[in-house]
Formats: C-alpha cells, sequence, structure tokens
C-alpha cells in the first residue's frame, strides 16, 4: 500500500511556509516506519482509514523530532538538504515539529481509540524524556553502554515499539502478554537500530557512504563508541575528544583493538536477534492461527536493522 | 542459546525466580527492554557446570557485600576504642560475640535486599545495583534467601547473651536492629521503598551501636561520644544517599520510592551538597571538641579536603546517566572510612578529650 503522508489539505494554508516546510520534510524520508505499520496491519485485517492513521501518526512522531532534533545538534543537512531551521528559521523548526505533534492528538481523538490515544502519549513523552537525556550527555566521555541502552530505549526503541503494538491496539482484545511480548520486539529492534547507526558513525557497514564522526565531533559518545572507550585511559579518552577522522582514530585505537572490540559488540548484539526470535516464537503460540503469518514477515527484520542486510 | 519466557502469573514463575525449577541448570534473568508493568520474565537457561564462576569464599564474600562491611563494624569497632578504658578481659567473650553478630547481621540484611530486588526486578535493570551474584547465576536465588535467614538467625543466637547479660537496656536495641534489618528490604515494601529508609540506618549505624557498646562495657554514653556516633550515622546515611542518587534514573523506573527518587535530580544535588557541608561542619565542630588543636586541624584540613574534591564531582553530574555518577558512591565510601581512621589515630596517641 502505498500511503499518502503528507497532504497540504491537513494543513492550513493561512500559515506562512509551513507547508513548504513539510514538503520539504516529507519529501525525502525512506518512510521505514510507517511501511512497517503497513506489514503488521495487513496480517489483522486493519481498515484501511486506520492503517492510514497510524502511518501517517508515526511518521509526523518521528519527523517532529527530527525537526527538533536538527535544532537541538544545529544540524546543517537532513537527507541531503537544508535543514528546516537553517532554511526557514528555527522558531518555525519547533513550531513546526509542535504542530505535528498536535496534529497527532487531533487525528487519534477523532479516531476515538482511547487506548491508542493514551499509548501514543507514552511514547512521545518517553520519546522526550529519552531526547531530553541524552542532551545531558553532551561532553560526558565516561557514559557507559547500559546506561547509553536506557536513553535509546526511551528515544529510538519507543517509535517502533509503538509500530509493533498500535495496530494490535487498533484492533483490540488482545491479552497484556501479547502487548508485553511486541513491546520487546519493537524495543530490542529499536536497539539494533541505533547501534547499528552509532555504527555507522564510526564508518563500519557504511554502505550509503553518509558522513561519519559526526556524534564524536559534537562531543557525543555513542553506544559503540561507549563500548570502545571502556576501560581505557584519561589520556586515550582525551585523544578521542581530537579526533577528525578515521586516520586519527586508527592512530589512537590500533586495528587490530578496533576490530576485536567490533567483533565482541556484535557478538553481543547477535544476542539480541536471539532474543528477538525467541520472543517471536512466544508471539506465535499466542496469536490465532489466521494472523501467525505476521511472524514470517517480522523474522527478519533485526538482521535488516542490524547488519542492514538479511543474513542467509 | 536457550531462553524461557514465564508469565508472573504463571505457577512455575517462583521455580524459575528462585533457582529451584532444576539442579543442574540455572535461570539467568534476561534484563528487559522496558520496565514498566512487564507481565513477562525472560529467562536465559544455562547448565550450572557451563557457568564461569569465581571459587566460593569469592562469590559468598561478594554476596554479602564484603566491600560495605566497614559501614557497619568501624562505628563499633571505633566505640570499642573509645571506651577502652572501659574494657575489661571479662568482657571479652561478649564483646566477641556483638562483633559476631554484627557481621553476620550485615552479610543477612544484604543478602535479603538482593533476594528481594531480584523479585522486584530492580538488579536486572541496573548491573551498578546489587552484588549481581543471582543475576550472574553464581548463587540461586532460594540459596540466597536461605543464606540469610541462616545468618540472621546465627545472629540473633549470638546477641542472646548479651542481651540475657543487659536484658532492659539491651533488649530495645536488639527489637530496633532486628525490626531495620527485616523491614528495610522486606518483599520489596519495606522502609528502604517509602523514603525512610535513612532514618533506620542513620539509628543503627551510629548511635545504637555507640550505646550497645557504652551497655557492655558498663560504661555511660557521654554527650561527646553520641556526637561521634552521629558523624559515623550521618556519614553511612550520606553514603545511602549518594548510592540512590546513582541509581535516581531505574529506582524511578520501578516506582522504588527511595527519599532520592522522590525528591528528584535537581533537588536530591542539592540535597547532597548540603549534607557535604554538614559534614564538614560535623568534622569541625569534632575536631574543635575531641581532638588536641594540631591535630585537629590536620584531621579537618584532610576530611574538609576529601569533601571539597566531592563536590567538585558532584558538580560535574548533569545527567542520571552521566558516567561521572557511577563512582561517587565509592567516594562516599572512603570518606567514612578516612574518618574512622583519623579517629582511631587520634585515639591511638590519646589525643581524644
Amino acid at each position: 500500500m502505498n500511503i499518502k503522508i503528507f497532504d497540504k489539505k491537513d494543513f492550513p494554508s493561512y500559515l506562512p511556509k509551513l507547508n513548504a516546510l513539510y514538503d520539504d520534510l516529507f519529501s525525502g524520508g525512506k518512510g521505514f516506519r510507517s511501511k512497517l505499520i503497513d506489514r503488521v496491519s495487513s496480517h489483522l485485517k486493519l481498515p484501511s482509514k486506520s492503517v492510514h492513521l497510524m502511518a501517517q501518526t508515526i511518521e509526523f512522531i518521528h519527523n517532529a523530532s527530527l525537526l527538533h532534533d536538527d535544532l537541538i545538534d544545529r544540524s546543517h543537512l537532513r537527507r541531503n538538504k537544508t535543514t528546516a531551521w537553517l532554511k526557514y528559521t528555527p522558531e518555525y523548526a519547533v513550531l513546526a515539529g509542535d504542530y505535528l505533534l498536535a496534529r497527532v492528538m487531533v487525528n487519534l481523538s477523532r479516531h476515538g481509540n482511547l487506548e491508542l490515544l493514551q499509548y501514543t502519549s507514552e511514547i512521545i513523552s518517553d520519546l522526550l524524556e529519552g531526547e531530553w537525556i541524552q542532551d545531558s550527555l553532551v561532553e560526558d566521555w565516561n557514559v557507559q553502554l547500559n546506561q547509553l541502552d536506557q536513553v535509546h530505549r526511551l528515544k529510538t526503541a519507543s517509535l517502533f515499539k509503538w509500530c509493533i503494538r498500535a495496530p494490535f491496539i487498533c484492533k483490540g482484545g488482545y491479552k497484556k502478554d501479547v502487548h508485553d511480548l511486541l513491546e520487546e520486539l519493537g524495543a530490542i529492534l529499536g536497539l539494533l537500530f541505533q547501534r547499528s547507526d552509532d555504527l555507522l558513525d564510526y564508518d563500519v557497514r557504511n554502505y550509503e557512504n553518509k558522513a561519519i564522526l559526526g556524534d564524536l565531533k559534537s562531543g557525543y559518545v555513542n553506544s559503540f563508541g561507549s563500548f570502545l572507550m571502556a576501560g581505557m585511559g584519561a589520556t586515550t579518552i582525551e585523544g578521542f575528544k581530537k579526533v577528525e577522522n578515521m586516520d586519527q582514530l586508527r592512530e589512537l585505537v590500533d586495528e587490530e583493538y578496533f576490530n576485536s572490540r567490533l567483533e565482541e559488540f556484535d557478538e553481543m548484539n547477535v544476542a539480541h536477534i536471539e532474543l528477538y526470535k525467541h520472543h517471536l516464537q512466544t508471539l506465535s503460540d499466542l496469536l490465532p492461527e489466521e494472523e501467525r503469518p505476521l511472524i514470517n514477515d517480522l523474522k527478519n527484520l533485526p538482521d535488516l536493522m542490524y547488519w542492514r542486510k538479511i543474513k542467509k | 542459546m536457550e531462553l524461557k519466557t514465564i508469565s508472573r502469573i504463571d505457577p512455575l514463575i517462583k521455580a524459575y525466580l528462585t533457582g529451584s525449577f532444576s539442579k543442574d541448570h540455572v535461570a539467568l534473568p534476561v534484563r528487559p527492554m522496558h520496565a514498566r508493568d512487564m507481565n513477562l520474565v525472560t529467562f536465559k537457561i544455562v547448565l550450572s557446570q557451563n557457568l564461569q564462576k569465581p571459587n566460593m569464599l569469592l562469590i559468598l564474600l561478594k554476596a554479602f557485600r564484603i566491600d560495605l562491611l566497614g559501614l557497619t563494624i568501624m562505628p563499633f569497632l571505633a566505640s570499642l576504642l573509645y571506651f577502652f578504658g572501659s574494657l575489661t578481659p571479662e568482657k571479652l567473650p561478649l564483646v566477641g560475640l556483638a562483633l559476631v553478630s554484627m557481621v553476620l547481621v550485615h552479610c543477612s540484611v544484604f543478602s535479603f535486599n538482593d533476594y528481594f530486588d531480584h523479585f522486584k526486578g530492580g538488579d536486572r535493570m541496573n548491573p551498578n545495583s546489587g552484588s549481581q551474584v543471582i543475576q550472574q547465576g553464581w548463587l540461586r536465588a532460594q540459596t540466597v534467601f536461605r543464606l540469610s535467614l541462616g545468618l540472621l538467625l546465627f545472629a540473633v543466637l549470638s546477641a542472646v547473651p548479651i542481651v540475657a547479660a543487659f536484658p532492659l537496656k539491651l533488649l530495645p536495641v536488639a527489637a530496633v536492629v532486628m525490626a531495620s534489618s527485616v523491614g528495610y528490604s522486606l518483599l520489596g515494601q519495606g522502609f528502604k521503598y517509602r523514603g525512610i529508609g535513612e532514618f533506620f540506618v542513620f539509628i543503627c549505624f551510629g548511635p545504637l551501636i555507640f550505646y550497645g557498646t557504652s551497655v557492655l562495657l558498663g560504661t555511660s554514653l557521654t554527650l561527646n561520644a553520641l556526637f561521634v556516633s552521629i558523624v559515623f550515622a550521618w556519614m553511612t546515611v550520606f553514603y545511602q544517599q549518594v548510592k540512590n542518587f546513582e541509581n535516581i534514573y531505574v529506582d524511578s523506573q520501578l516506582r522504588i520510592g527511595t527519599f532520592i527518587s522522590r525528591i528528584g535530580f535537581d533537588n536530591a544535588k542539592v540535597i547532597l551538597q548540603l549534607q557535604s557541608i554538614v559534614l564538614c561542619a560535623l568534622f569541625a565542630v569534632f575536631a574543635y571538641k575531641l581532638f588536641a588543636v594540631d591535630l585537629g586541624v590536620v584531621s579537618l584540613l584532610l576530611l574538609g579536603g576529601m569533601v571539597f574534591i566531592f563536590l567538585r564531582k558532584l558538580k560535574t553530574v548533569d545527567s542520571p546517566m552521566s558516567g561521572r555518577l557511577l563512582n561517587l558512591s565509592r567516594y562516599a565510601l572512603l570518606l567514612h572510612h578516612a574518618f574512622f581512621v583519623l579517629l582511631v589515630a587520634q585515639l591511638y596517641f590519646g589525643a581524644v578529650k
């Protein structure tokens, strides 16, 4: 199903530059989250209107967070385009993000599913909490991996949890155990997605040649950075603060050490992928038979998230 | 990797949580992705013989939190040295029993704490919390529970002759210690979770110890001695609050209502800063009232310097997830032990008034 997320008719045309800003914002994304919603919903036989609402909701929340993130980080590019705060104004970027979140609340309350509305508010709250805490960790070079995981569970994982769980809330009638499993599945996907993204910053499996070391240069130690630096002395950590490119990083941390830590990091995440598959199997036992084909659709997602391709 | 997920309402869950489900396998709880209201618990099932474990002595030392034993016995040793003039050979057996009883109570309380936190899920969420011997699979939860119960029983038995020698004065003390030990983390509903744990820690880790020792040695608890006990108690509470500050995020997520998690990150930082200033004031009074001038000045400079360093470290903590949070409690512990060492040195040189 081709889901159109942004339609100018949904937003007031009398607000100057708003639609132009959204046009820029929504035209570049891959729409992965809305595709995930579509995939899950198709097995639950949900009406297309509900699927569209959920797809739009998640993309609005995600893009609202991007508008705010880019301003917080003072990023200049998003999806190879000038960021909204820079192209328009910081004020418009903040308000445009807020407007998307308000729109989500309006749309969901009109839809009338109170549980979905409640869950969405909790997820937005988690997202903002994660963003707040992450911002408090800039220039903290001693942060540990398990601490960053807490942040990512709030920030990244919350949207993936929503994608997996919202269709089930929409349909209704599932036990708490099902919802708990869906939360865990979504959270693991989010964690793997984030860790893979963090590896990209160190030019690992960077198939799309994205810009690297952005996190490190802006003083933020991401999950792989934290794992790499664990146990290092103060002098080496000081060295990390001055790294400008991968050659300098390899001088600081020799290739063999980097690769061995990468291998350990990958092993840790393979364990998460195994856990995901276990939860998927448990979920399969709890679903009605006609919905079990969903399991096949969800099976390869963690590999896709982490390895950025399906492992055979 | 064998994994098993069980619902909390499943009758089998207790067997997996306690470790009694199998003789050859252990169930290692898997950290959940989110803490709130989870019905399901996932375990990694491992053959006991395949687990890499240190030797049993090291495991037990870790389980009993021997690293924190100083908080328990240093006030007692300090009180003995303080009342040294009243220590006669015939009192030595009772003093020995008191020391044994205190060590056993310490080991028992921390083991109980581990057991109940394991059921509540706190130590699963936070790898820096508790001894982690259950989470690592080194000891089954039921073993930890049985050990705690056994240790408590022996602690009570060791205390019986002491209480019997001074029933009117020591029975209330024993009752308060028992109630505090058992009630601190009982069933996940104890004092610790209600924001009043600090009160019981304060009473038990200073004034009661000094009072008990004075009774044991047949001397009176002077104001100066009471003051010294208050300093010890204050530092133990300080350590506890710093530890709770380290765990503030996880405690909030799990709705563990310690005093620190109830007042929030910003207020907790202020409270700890104020606590540090109060400690400095206590050290200053302590040095002035109790020590000879030059030794008092040296003590104050050393302890005050340590507090100043702590304040600087605290200032750099801007986030409940900060890496700089992690070793703050060890520093608070060092402060406690440094005070003890200085006090002993002063007592040894006979410089205490």
